[in-house]
């Protein structure tokens, strides 16, 4: 279970997060969406442990995010918003770096099995930098989940991916959502609809609605729960909302 | 607790990475390149003096010999070398991973900064031993075809090996103040040289402070060991020397850390967040 308490980012006089919290279970995958600047990405950094918290409190399972830091960085997996893969190495290389990082036992390698479901393996002896974006975002997601984390943050995953890749991402992270909580953040509302089954709208730091069960909600609902989470006059939110 | 397989993670990676870059090829070509001119020039010299000795023209006391006419001008001139080579190894071991955002990846991952250091360092003195193995070869042949005690190649392998570990480590604290790789260098560069020329300005100084200035600078601690004088004093310089280094890098690291939440507030506030 996943216990994020009144958690507040801010630097100096700028609050970038003021007292979110929300709750999730073992198999939620949350939505969190939200204007450029509104906060998901400190949100889904500060869960990450990318950098503190200014106050409040993350639980995951029996790990603390402040109390047991590594501990709890050990069962989370980070995709961020842009890849990070180094000029010089391989996929496989890549990979192995962060598994061997993240979990010390051989026991359980699932990197060849993970490079075939995420069509990766054809290309795991290519440079990660010779990769299409696409590519890459898979190579990011692929090292997120290596380790079988038990909280899946996933900044903006979906950015670069083809319709193809993008019905294989639905399918993957809906397979895998039982055995984890998962975390997404995205302007999509229709891979929140598809993979989604918890929504948090978050604007200017604030959480401005957390709806916490979608299953039954069409889109069309799904949109105009999004404007009503707007302030008025928000235009920009309304041209967000009708993407999807 | 130091996780030693993270470290060992680090090592590996690190080396992969160095060793698919030209600037590693490049730079220990030119250093094999430099050491063996060096090297050959002495061995010349050394050669031209023993004829004039074997001619008469030199006195008996007078016999030159290959530890002070070869070997120990050898291994200082490769420690002159070093100021050249480290600043190149030292820029790469943190920048490019500063620029393609793994550096904030990695404070998402199970990793304590001592072993993320650890490992950076532990890679680049292995990149470091293998260019001083490769230097070395000369005097070990020369060893090896000579009547020639082996402690003089072993102690200016010890001195390179001590002050090139200084150089790197003060490189990699470096590299947490300058983020761009050319100012890096040059920076890295410039302290080194004024720590290697430190010795020979310092003597103008006034109130007598040329000797405390001396203390700061490697190459009297590292001619010492080059010439046999070895104490714990010595060897102390340089252990404190990388120990304050890599641990000013372990602090910056994680002052970095900090920063990182503040860098990202500042580009997602042009979309919203307001003061």
């Amino acid at each position: 279970m996943l216990i994020v308490n009144s958690v507040s980012k801010s630097y100096g006089a700028i609050s970038a997060l003021s007292r979110v919290s929300f709750s999730l279970s073992h198999g939620d995958v949350l939505g969190l969406v939200g204007l450029n600047g509104a906060g998901k990405s400190t949100l889904i950094k500060g869960l990450a442990g990318v950098f503190p918290f200014s106050s409040g409190e993350v639980r995951c399972g029996d790990s603390s995010l402040a109390g047991d830091p590594l501990g709890y960085r050990m069962v989370v997996g980070y995709q961020p918003e842009r890849p990070c893969l180094p000029e010089a190495l391989t996929v496989l290389e890549y990979v192995s770096f962060i598994r061997s990082i993240c979990c010390h036992s051989s026991s359980g390698d699932r990197t060849d099995k993970l490079l075939h479901d995420l069509d990766l393996f054809p290309l795991r002896y290519s440079l990660c930098t010779e990769l299409s974006k696409g590519e890459q975002q898979r190579v990011g997601f692929l090292a997120a989940v290596i380790h079988q984390p038990k909280l899946l943050l996933l900044d903006e995953p979906m950015s670069g991916l083809d319709p193809k890749q993008l019905l294989a991402f639905r399918r993957f992270v809906s397979a895998e959502s039982d055995q984890r909580i998962t975390i997404l953040s995205t302007h999509l509302l229709s891979e929140i609809r598809a993979v989604c089954n918890k929504l948090l709208v978050i604007d200017r730091g604030q959480v401005k609605m957390f709806e916490e069960d979608l299953s039954h909600k069409d889109l069309a609902h799904f949109e105009r729960y999004f404007v009503q989470a707007v302030p008025e006059g928000d235009e920009e939110y309304s041209g967000v909302a009708s993407v999807g | 607790m130091i996780r030693w397989y993270r470290v060992k993670s680090f090592v590996w990676r690190e080396l992969l990475i160095w060793w698919a870059s030209g600037t590693s090829c490049l730079s220990g070509a030119a250093l094999l390149a430099g050491s063996a001119y060096f090297f050959f020039t002495y061995l010349a010299s050394f050669q031209e003096r023993m004829r004039q000795y074997n001619a008469g023209f030199l006195g008996e006391v007078n016999r030159p010999s290959l530890r002070g006419m070869v070997i120990e001008p050898y291994f200082e001139t490769i420690g002159f070398l070093l100021v050249f080579l480290v600043p190149l190894l030292a820029s790469r071991l943190f920048l490019s991973d500063r620029q393609n955002g793994f550096l904030e990846y990695l404070f998402s991952l199970p990793v304590r900064m001592s072993e993320f250091v650890l490992g950076k360092f532990a890679a680049g003195i292995f990149n470091l031993l293998g260019a001083l193995l490769l230097v070395s070869v000369p005097a070990f042949v020369l060893l090896a075809s000579s009547n020639m005690s082996a402690l003089p190649v072993i102690f200016g392998f010890t001195s390179l090996f001590l002050v090139s570990s200084f150089y790197l480590a003060m490189g990699m604290a470096l590299s947490m103040y300058v983020k761009q790789v050319t100012p890096l260098v040059i920076s890295h560069f410039s302290i080194l040289m004024v720590l290697y020329f430190l010795p020979a300005i310092s003597n103008d100084a006034a109130f007598g402070l040329g000797e405390f200035i001396k203390l700061m600078s490697p190459v009297p601690y590292s001619r010492l060991i080059i010439e046999g004088f070895v104490s714990v004093s010595v060897i102390g310089f340089f252990v404190a020397g990388v120990v304050s280094c890599l641990l000013m890098n372990i602090l910056l690291l994680a002052a970095e850390r900090y920063l990182q939440g503040s860098r990202s507030v500042q580009f997602e506030g042009q979309g919203g967040i307001d003061a």
